[in-house]
């Protein structure tokens, strides 16, 4: 009797474990997909404003002397940034232009900083801010 | 680090004062809303061949030092301590002996402006911007 509670009890376990797993996959799971939707919804709104409003009119950065992004880099900007949002990755605090005819995406997490630089020639790179010292730079295309 | 004034010492730059950085309202370099400036705004400029220009707030408002810009949209005027400068080991020095409200930061020039240090220098000025006042009209602004 006392086996039989005992083998009962452990499919019961085994039952609650495996129940609480899979409701924590599925809340993980529903975490994770509101995370990427939020970033996606952070994305979309990052190339409709300001990149599509550079690529209709650049001239309007045209100013103080600085180069504006040309409509060949804003477009390879917004490639990146749909790439980027297709892939659910977090989305940059903002993306601004470099004044050299250039456009950079600023990411943030915490104390530390990243940034993916377009040249005026269409070279990125990829830097990375460790408390505000560079620890990694490096061509990605 | 070392703070030189003019020549003869009568315009030392003083621990206690603070400089300002103009920002075309046109890039989004600062953002009101989440109060946060880009480093891109500490990028020099061409013209910036013998260092990053910055302006004495004693000698010249920030309404003023806008009024002579040439944007369209106007600027924002970044706030830097010297203090905070001298803290992060930021060298700055006056550029003309003749005009005392302009510094630079030597480090940061246009001909190096791609270079990690360059990078990196943008980086810790936009972390040390006390404040951020404006928009405030330019020239060109205001026709």
């Amino acid at each position: 009797m006392a086996t039989a509670d005992l083998t009962l009890s452990k499919t019961g376990r085994r039952a609650v474990v495996t129940s609480a797993q899979t409701g924590a996959t599925d809340y993980i799971e529903r975490g994770l997909n509101a995370r990427r939707k939020s970033h996606e919804i952070a994305w979309r709104q990052l190339i409709d404003h300001p990149l599509i409003d550079w690529w209709k009119d650049p001239e309007q950065l045209n100013d103080d002397g600085m180069v504006a992004p040309s409509r060949e880099r804003i477009e390879q900007a917004i490639d990146i940034a749909m790439g980027f949002c297709d892939s659910g990755d977090a989305a940059p605090v903002r993306v601004v232009p470099d004044g050299y005819g250039g456009i950079v995406f600023e990411f943030r997490a915490g104390l530390n900083a990243a940034s993916l630089r377009i040249s005026d020639s269409g070279d990125v790179e990829f830097v990375v801010f460790e408390s505000d010292a560079l620890v990694s730079r490096r061509k990605v295309l | 680090m070392s703070m030189s004034g003019d020549v003869h010492g009568q315009n030392e730059i003083e621990e206690t004062e603070e400089l300002c950085r103009r920002i075309p309202a046109s890039t989004g370099w600062y953002d009101p809303e989440r109060d946060d400036t880009s480093p891109e705004a500490f990028q020099p400029r061409t013209d910036d061949t013998g260092g990053l220009s910055l302006y004495r707030r004693k000698f010249q408002s920030p309404e003023d030092l806008a009024a002579v810009g040439s944007s369209k949209a106007g600027y924002y005027v970044a706030i830097v301590k010297v203090a905070d400068l001298q803290r992060a080991g930021i060298h700055i020095r006056q550029d003309d002996p003749n005009d005392c409200s302009h510094v630079v930061v030597p480090e940061l020039r246009a001909d190096n402006r791609k270079r990690d240090e360059a990078l990196e220098l943008m980086q810790k000025l936009a972390g040390l911007v006390s404040e951020v006042v404006g928009p405030f009209p330019s020239a060109s602004s205001r026709r």
